[in-house]
């Protein structure tokens, strides 16, 4: 608690974000230096590959459509008390579906790719239904099924692929067949991989805000979220708040898939996420849990994604260092705000992805009924 | 921080142990603490009065190193301090019990007490030589903690002996009790006031915040009123009485006791209890088979030492915990098997629980947000799935003035509310709208003596509606002064019904009466034992 008022006191409100992505550029700065880096080359770099020409900010919008709509996966469930830590499954899943829907089914453009998302949404959210009631049934911690359901869905995507999907020409790679062009969402500027999948992101942010601030649905998960016991003892129907959550949480999941594989790639393509899902954490966190943080939070990171791949380009600094800067972001903006309960919450998620490993454990929800 | 010159008249008051002068602190528009001075002398007990909101929780954060003043500075003992955080505030020997529990409810009480320098052996945590040092505290002191129990499992009177041990250990000069018995009965509070006595003669400067001016009569030597951030200059108790306090605080008469304002119309039944029986969180049987009977337009007291059932009955009801055998029926309707507190409320019941932090509210919400909870379903505050935030907004103002909860606006978080103004909050909401059944449990926890008597009257008119009123509380003056009839409840069952008129004595030999009183978790102990 004292810790909380001391640094509350050094970065009060808004700035904290700012200040935690500020101290973590230098602290990166530093890990650069001891690697005999000339850190102002590596950071402009950095900023060109992100801002510098219209090809730079084309990535950085490519990658923004993805991580906002993580974002968003990840910040929805935090309002309402819960961890999807399984957006990667969910993602992965959809994506496949849309891959096979793309392939199998015939129709014109203006038809199929308003099923290609909605069936991936809907894949998305089934997959999140699982774990979901589970919870709300049997009380298993949500961190603990939603994160292995992720190696289910990996692993039942990958072998279905591999034995029934496979591209006819790869000789390696598991992946299926292009998708047809009516199945491709196509580029709003071309040649560059941003579709109109980055517009939809930025609409479902806005209409989250609203659902969170105007609805009485929303209210009531935001009072789930920030007192559970409270939100019981007045009538609120946590199961249903928690349902409501986490199927919008898996859909807006599953539509990172439909955009990768039927936008991006344009064709399933076997690992095709670079971790969205946690990066959603990463996000939502710098957003405070707030749908119009995630967008800001997502250009961001995004912006930061695109850099990091000139880097890695020009330097040959492998991409993993930009995750070594992600993860100081990531405690310290965690440090700063422990004292919100849906923190306390992302932080012993960590702490349990850490060490879960191979013996699954299922772990009862405690109350959190300090203070 | 703005170290202000001190007087020479304050240097030369040579017995003060604590000197706080030109104290300001404010948060954003609100000003807590407006150039206060507050000088307590060595070796006596001091109240620290007023309404709620007046500031008195925050001056005393400040005096403890947990906030630091805007301006203004602190002597303690003739020194000049400076307090960066609480520990700079151990070392200069203050220790402070919060107006709201800070433990750890899975630890045991051993735990908690050394929870921030656990006795040790070579930087090596000896667990044999923590509960030793426990137990011999619980015993030098007095406070008979069961000190290898856990504390989440400790009746709330014991959790606040614990968090009294606690503050004993860095409060060696100084120690402030942020309202230490809103949580206890009137013999656990005598209890407490012997414990303070002793630390006095012992060489203790007590510092107590309270609402109850029976207690600041009964212990204090020197009585300093707050109003609206400012400080009066002290007064002897001996010089005093309560209606004097009680007009420095208000700014106007206050009525302390007052006759019942209306009278009681029993109705039709509102809640009958049929045989019920549960256990509590550790098992044990908590309810034994009590049966009651609520009427319409009817005040029922619980009265009860805290940790014999209270609790549980209030919860059973509820819907928050769910009865091993028995029924519950309420207007008629067998209500035993609709289990979730939304089809309790749904049948008419409301509840203002006991522990408002920790159900009562969501803290990092907003008072309106607070306030809403419930109504929030219907018109006018929403409409189809839509929340109508002039109506919310008309709502939570109406509320807010209605019973004068403290805030700069709807939209502050109740976490910025002082203690006594998040209690309104509560019960601002749970009085509103159709009620049939009230539960109401210590209603008044905290809040001052001006809210307190409208609090009475809401629940007097919320009788006079026609609510059966079922009002638990662990102050006995509260149960006599507005109950129709009094039930007593010891050990899971219950003794009675008594008229409201029966004697405090009478009552209290109900209740288990001599030690047993003092010892609430004893006393469910013995219980388990006879089940
Ligand atoms: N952390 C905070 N942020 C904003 N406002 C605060 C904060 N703490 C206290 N206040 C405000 O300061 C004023 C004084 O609060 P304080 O808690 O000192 O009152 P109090 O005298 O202890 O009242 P009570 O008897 O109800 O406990 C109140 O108006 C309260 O709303
Ligand atoms: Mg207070």
């Amino acid at each position: 608690m004292n810790r909380d008022v001391v640094i509350g006191r050094i970065l009060p409100g808004l700035a904290r974000p700012v200040a935690a992505v500020a101290i973590s550029l230098a602290a990166f700065a530093l890990v650069l230096r001891l690697s005999g880096y000339d850190v102002a080359q590596v950071y402009a770099t950095l900023l060109r590959g992100a801002v510098g020409d219209p090809a730079a900010i084309a990535s950085t919008l490519r990658w923004a459509t993805s991580l906002i709509f993580a974002g968003l996966a990840v910040a929805l469930p935090l309002r309402a008390g819960l961890f999807n830590v399984g957006v990667e499954g969910q993602l992965y899943l959809a994506g496949l579906v849309a891959a096979l829907i793309g392939l199998r089914v015939d129709l014109p453009a203006l038809a199929l790719q308003p099923l290609v998302i909605v069936a991936a949404a809907i894949v998305g959210a089934l997959w999140a239904l699982i774990p979901t009631l589970l919870l709300i049934h049997t009380r298993a911690s949500e961190i603990v099924t939603t994160l292995m359901l992720n190696y289910v869905a990996i692993g039942v995507a990958d072998y279905l692929v591999n034995n029934y999907f496979r591209a006819r020409m790869s000789a390696e790679a598991v992946m299926t067949d292009r998708v047809p062009p009516a199945a491709r969402f196509p580029s709003l500027v071309p040649p560059y991989p941003v579709s109109y999948g980055l517009i939809i992101a930025v609409a479902l942010a806005l209409l989250l805000h609203l659902f969170l601030k105007r609805t009485k649905q929303g209210y009531e998960t935001r009072m789930v979220g920030l007192n559970r016991e409270f939100a019981a003892y007045g009538g609120v129907r946590i199961g249903r708040s928690w349902l409501v959550a986490m199927l919008a949480s898996g859909a807006i999941a599953g539509l990172i898939g439909a955009f990768e594989t039927n936008g991006v790639n344009g064709r399933f393509v076997s690992q095709f996420s670079p971790g969205f899902g946690f990066d959603g954490f990463l996000i939502a966190f710098l957003a405070g849990g707030s749908p119009l943080g995630v967008i800001v939070a997502g250009l961001g990171v995004a912006a930061l994604r695109a850099g990091s791949l000139s880097v890695s380009i020009e330097f040959g600094m492998p991409r993993i260092t930009i995750a070594i800067m992600q993860g100081i972001i990531i405690l310290l903006i965690s440090a700063q705000l422990g004292r919100l309960d849906f923190v306390r919450r992302v932080v012993r998620a960590f702490r349990l992805r850490s060490v879960i490993g191979p013996s699954m454990q299922v772990v009862r929800h405690e109350h959190d009924s300090q203070s | 921080m703005d170290e202000r010159q001190l007087t020479p008249e304050a240097a030369s008051d040579g017995g003060a142990e604590l000197d706080m002068r030109g104290i300001t602190k404010r948060f954003g528009d609100v000003v807590a603490n407006r150039q206060v001075d507050f000088v307590v002398r060595r070796g006596e007990v001091h109240a620290l009065v007023g309404e709620n909101g007046a500031g008195k929780s925050t001056l005393m954060r400040i005096a403890a190193g947990i906030m630091r003043p805007d301006e203004g500075g602190i002597r303690v003992s003739g020194e000049t301090r400076s307090f960066a955080s609480a520990r700079d505030a151990a070392a200069a020997g203050i220790g402070m019990v919060h107006q709201h529990f800070s433990l750890v409810p899975s630890l045991t009480i051993a735990e908690n007490i050394f929870l921030a320098e656990p006795p040790n052996q070579f930087g090596v945590l000896d667990p044999k030589l923590l509960r030793r040092r426990a137990a011999e505290l619980s015993t030098r002191y007095r406070l008979d903690l069961p000190t290898d129990g856990k504390v989440g499992n400790q009746p709330v009177g014991v959790q606040q002996r614990v968090e009294i041990l606690k503050a004993l250990l860095t409060g060696r000069k100084i120690l402030i009790l942020d309202e230490p018995t809103a949580v206890l009965t009137p013999q656990e509070a005598d209890h407490l006031f012997a414990t303070l006595r002793a630390l006095r003669a012992s060489g203790h400067t007590i510092i107590l915040i309270t609402h109850k001016l029976r207690e600041v009569f009964a212990v204090a030597d020197r009585i300093t009123v707050m109003r609206d951030g400012r400080a009066f200059p002290p007064v002897a108790a001996a010089e005093s009485n309560p209606s004097e306090l009680a007009r420095m605080m208000v700014g106007r008469d206050v009525l302390l006791r007052r006759p019942n304002a209306t009278q009681a119309t029993p109705g039709p039944e509102a809640l009958r209890l049929d045989a019920v029986s549960c256990r509590n969180d550790r098992g044990a049987t908590a309810l034994d088979a009590v049966s009651l009977t609520l009427h319409a337009g009817e005040i029922l007291g619980i009265a009860g030492v805290n940790g014999n059932g209270q609790d549980e009955l209030v919860e059973v009801v509820a819907g928050l915990r769910q009865p091993s055998q028995g029924r519950i029926v309420v207007v008629g309707r067998d209500v035993t098997t609709a289990r979730s507190p939304r089809a309790r409320r749904a049948a008419g019941i409301a509840h203002i629980p006991t522990d408002r932090m920790r159900r009562g509210v969501a803290l990092p919400a907003t008072v309106a947000e607070n306030l809403m909870l419930g109504p929030h379903e219907r018109p006018p505050l929403s409409r189809g799935p839509w929340l109508q935030s002039n109506a919310v907004r008309a709502f939570a103002d109406t509320l807010i003035d209605r019973f004068g909860i403290r805030t700069p606006s709807a939209a502050a978080p109740v976490a910025a509310l002082s203690g006594g103004n998040v209690q309104k909050v509560v019960v601002a909401r749970e009085l509103t709208g159709e009620v049939t059944v009230l539960l109401a449990a210590n209603p008044t926890r905290g809040v001052d003596i001006g809210a307190a008597e409208f609090i009475h009257r809401q629940l007097e008119e919320a009788r006079a509606r026609g609510a059966g009123v079922l009002l638990v509380s662990s102050e006995l003056d509260e149960v006599r002064a507005l109950s129709d009839r009094i039930l007593v409840m010891a050990g899971g069952r219950f003794a009675g019904p008594f008229a409201p008129d029966v004697s405090e004595h009478e009552l209290g030999v109900y209740m288990g009466g001599g030690d047993r009183a003092m010892l609430g978790s004893e006393a469910g102990a013995q219980h388990d034992g006879a089940a």
